[in-house]
């Protein structure tokens, strides 16, 4: 590739373009990923379905390409989750060797989907023999002796492997063991996630130590994860075979080191000791299925403009066990029929009908039978072609907000959420039974990297006893990053072309808050995601079923959307299709030009 | 509309020429599934040149009814003429007749094919209280794409289970090359770096972008560069561009186009 034509396809070095960046790390790896750049002094390094970038590389886009490409493709094929990683702690030239193993590996896989400009560079990095799992390149690569047998020193571009973040993870109770998936492990449902930290290897194994030491974190998986350390003072057979036989770890040393108690090891075990009292909830206790991370931008009204890649949002499948007892489309207290009533009007297109009594135009065959049966004695009258509006177009995107707040109860004693989710059902059922494209899901955050999305209904997804049940599994956790979930309604809706007509049901109890994300800030973001969605062509409709939010705040919240505050369901229904109409007519008239989404 | 057999090359994945041949000598009717672009209509355009038997295509749409099908009284002056439709012909010459894309045909024309698609292989023609038995060459061969149509325009289970069905997917890369190097006369060097294009854009998981970098995309693309213009503005304009109205997604498509095609 040409130098000039490199330049002409970036704006220039100082800004990337991580966007592109992460399509190709995507199509590479067959699961999306997110090309952000890393910290200031960090290598190149992926975690999870991120892939942090050495900025310095970005001045050769050739080189950030590769680089990208590698972690893409070590991130495919579960190198980068396999749980033994934490075996490699501390021993950087193991870690290299590591990637030059599994990356034979990947490119014996995966080489024909790279490019061949990109193929041949990584195969002169990668070693010669090619190992057959994760498990193999780890032996392999603990094995001083053995040689690589690769043609040329492991780059420094094409970054490193962290094991700590492992085992983090492990830590954290965000990895299966031995069975993890490729993808990246969803967080707890109802967990609330710890900050990172960035910390040395040496100074993990301290903390890990101390935390299995202590008599909250010493349960058998501590002691499976010292002995996996080689740690633990009486292994079993079995983990023993796996570790101290190939040969001690470089954390054997520090075995007899004594710590002082600290705070992150109280907390760790505390947030443990927590975990059983806080879910209640049976579907924290159920896996949900990670599908995928998508970032979004977020409006900073004082900055005038949106900060790129700024939120992350996960999407899950919803679990679908019924958590209470009574459903809660017992709280619905309208009648199904008048929801349906009220959707029916909405988002119809003209059709054409043949052979009508009446029309604008003669209908040929009509009129031919009419010819041919006329001479035997019998006619119709039904010789018209007419146009009428009878068409279902539209696609129907409702959402969720299922934070903390909605767990409060109204002055009936109803819980919030309970009224959101039969309503929500309700209007997901009659339209689906109409027949139009709908899809349902619901959110909470837990700060801008963890907005969760849990889909209840895919678009393409029919209607079914378990997407009710997904529904009634719902239970209120987390915060309110409601500017995310509005804007990733709209990329799912925008993706939507087949329909003319694009509808967003948000129900909400208006309360957006989330960390750093709350008063004027939070609301302008939110006003900002609705205009956004607008622009795209998406009428957005928001209810608020009895929430106890101020009307003045739900105006500067929901913008000139329309929105419906109101006590309960009975009331709101009826407003249904004068709202979905507002919406539409508003989001038809697309008055400012569509600003960039990230 | 009738093909004049010329060359169709194809190339196949599986067993699905034996297959087809199995079901034609059997006058069973075959249901090709998959996405669009992958082959299915070449495919059957290959097989009627190897059967040595005529083609009849109808491209279904929503409009389409059972008289397009079957046939029409037409005025001429004062008198009534008949007029055979697609099907009809189709039986008495003993053709293979396809629908392509069916599921966008209204349900209650492809309910007049039931009675061809089983034991009987009969058509009614109701206008002209006559009924025709098909000749042993007669076949019935329908495709349709199941991730493209919307849910509501489904295949009744009636009609699908007289059917066998042949399962189409994007040909492996060593084949997809063949393609385009053998069949179609491109480049080598282009050939690979398209191929491993495509294979890496459909593992987006963007909707509809996997049927962006179609074989028959990839066919365009190819063509285009046969024709002089440099790889990247061909596949632009054949892959990238057609697929999204969405600039930033075309954006990003372009990049990854530059990338894989030096």
């Amino acid at each position: 590739m040409s130098e000039s034509l490199e330049n002409a396809l970036q704006p220039g070095p100082a800004a990337p373009d991580f966007a592109s960046l992460s399509m190709l790390a995507s199509a590479v790896a067959g699961q999306t990923l997110v090309v952000l750049p890393a910290k200031a002094g960090e290598r190149t390094q992926a975690h999870g379905q991120e892939i942090w970038l050495d900025a310095t590389e970005l001045q050769d886009l050739r080189l950030a390409r590769q680089a990208v490409l590698t972690h893409a493709l070590l991130q495919s094929m579960g190198s980068l989750n396999e749980p033994g990683l934490i075996r490699l702690m501390g021993k950087g030239r193991a870690c290299q060797r590591y990637m030059q193993w599994e990356l034979a590996r990947a490119l014996s896989v995966r080489g024909e989907r790279l490019p061949a400009s990109i193929e041949a560079p990584l195969r002169t990095c990668a070693a010669r023999d090619v190992p057959t799992s994760a498990e193999q390149s780890l032996d392999w690569a603990l094995q001083s002796e053995r040689s690589v047998s690769h043609q040329q020193a492991w780059p420094h571009h094409l970054g490193i492997v962290k094991p700590s973040r492992t085992a983090w993870q492990i830590l954290r109770g965000e990895h299966d063991g031995p069975d993890v998936a490729a993808a990246e492990q969803p967080p707890s449902f109802h967990k609330p996630p710890k900050e990172d930290e960035a910390l040395a290897d040496e100074d993990l194994a301290n903390r890990v130590i101390r935390l299995f030491s202590t008599p909250l974190g010493g349960g058998s998986v501590g002691k499976v994860f010292l002995q996996l350390l080689g740690l633990g003072p009486s292994a079993p057979s079995q983990a023993q075979d796996k570790t101290t036989d190939d040969e001690p770890t470089a954390l054997s040393g520090q075995h007899n080191v004594l710590l002082p108690p600290s705070e992150d090891a109280e907390q760790l075990g505390a947030a443990d000791a927590a975990a059983p009292q806080r879910s209640q909830a049976r579907s924290a206790d159920t896996p949900l299925h990670h599908n995928r991370t998508v970032m979004y931008p977020e409006w900073f009204d004082d900055e005038g403009q949106h900060r790129r890649h700024w939120v992350k949002v996960q999407t899950f499948t919803a679990p679908s066990q019924p958590v209470t007892d009574a459903p809660a489309s017992a709280w619905l207290n309208a009648s199904p029929l008048l929801v349906r009533q009220q959707i029916a009007r909405i988002g119809l297109e003209f059709q054409r009908h043949r052979a009508q009594p009446d029309g604008q135009d003669f209908d040929l065959d009509a009129l031919i039978t009419h010819a041919v049966e006329g001479g035997q004695g019998s006619t119709s009258s039904r010789l018209y072609k007419a146009t009428r509006r009878t068409k279902r177009e539209l696609s129907l995107m409702v959402v969720l907000d299922t934070s903390h707040s909605t767990g409060d109860h109204n002055e009936a004693g109803i819980r919030i959420l309970d009224q959101q989710v039969a309503l929500a059902k309700e209007i997901v059922r009659a339209s689906a039974q109409l027949g139009d494209q709908v899809g349902a899901f619901a959110f909470h955050s837990w700060g801008r990297h963890r907005v969760h999305c849990i889909d209840i209904k895919r678009l393409d997804e029919r209607m079914s006893a378990q997407v009710e049940r997904r529904f009634d599994a719902l239970e209120p956790t987390g915060m309110t990053r409601i500017g995310a979930a509005i804007r990733h309604a709209t990329a799912k809706l925008d993706h939507e072309k087949n329909h003319s007509h694009r509808l967003m049901v948000l129900l909400s109890d208006g309360f957006a808050y989330d960390d750093e994300y709350d008063g004027m800030h939070a609301r302008f973001d939110t006003a900002q995601a609705l205009r956004e969605a607008r622009q795209a062509g998406i009428g957005c409709v928001c209810l608020n079923i009895g929430s106890p939010q101020d009307d003045v705040v739900l105006k500067q919240l929901y913008g000139s959307a329309a929105y419906l505050r109101c006590a309960d369901t009975t009331r709101a229904v009826p407003a249904l299709r004068r709202l979905m109409r507002h919406a539409m007519a508003s989001a038809a008239k697309r008055l400012a030009p569509t600003p960039s989404r990230a | 509309m009738t093909h004049t057999p010329t060359t169709f090359s194809y190339i196949p994945v599986q067993q699905e020429v034996e297959l087809f041949q199995a079901a034609f000598s059997q006058q069973l009717p075959v249901l090709l599934k998959g996405p669009t672009g992958v082959g299915k209509t070449r495919f059957v355009e290959h097989m009627a040149e190897r059967l040595k038997v005529p083609l009849i295509t109808v491209p279904c749409h929503e409009d389409l009814t059972a008289s397009d099908l079957v046939g029409r009284y037409l005025l001429q002056g004062h008198d009534t003429v008949w007029m055979d439709g697609p099907l009809t012909r189709a039986v008495r010459e003993g053709a293979i007749c396809y629908l392509d894309e069916v599921v966008e045909a209204r349900a209650d024309s492809v309910v007049v094919l039931h009675p061809l698609m089983d034991h009987r292989r009969e058509l009614h023609i109701e206008r002209l209280g006559q009924t025709l038995t098909a000749p042993p060459n007669f076949m019935l061969v329908m495709s349709y794409n199941p991730g493209y149509q919307s849910l509501l325009k489904d295949l009744k289970p009636s009609t699908r289970q007289r059917m066998v069905a042949l399962d189409f997917d994007f040909p492996p890369p060593v084949v997809e090359r063949q393609i385009l190097s053998e069949v179609h006369g491109i480049a080598t060097a282009h050939a690979d770096q398209l191929v491993r294009l495509a294979q890496a854009i459909r593992q987006l998981q963007e909707p509809g972008l996997a049927e962006a970098a179609s074989t028959r995309a990839l066919v365009a693309a190819g063509k285009l560069i046969k024709a002089g213009l440099p790889p990247r503005q061909a596949a632009h304009a054949a892959m990238a561009s057609p697929l999204s109205d969405d600039l930033n997604m075309v954006r990003q498509l372009a990049s990854l186009i530059d990338t894989y095609l030096a």
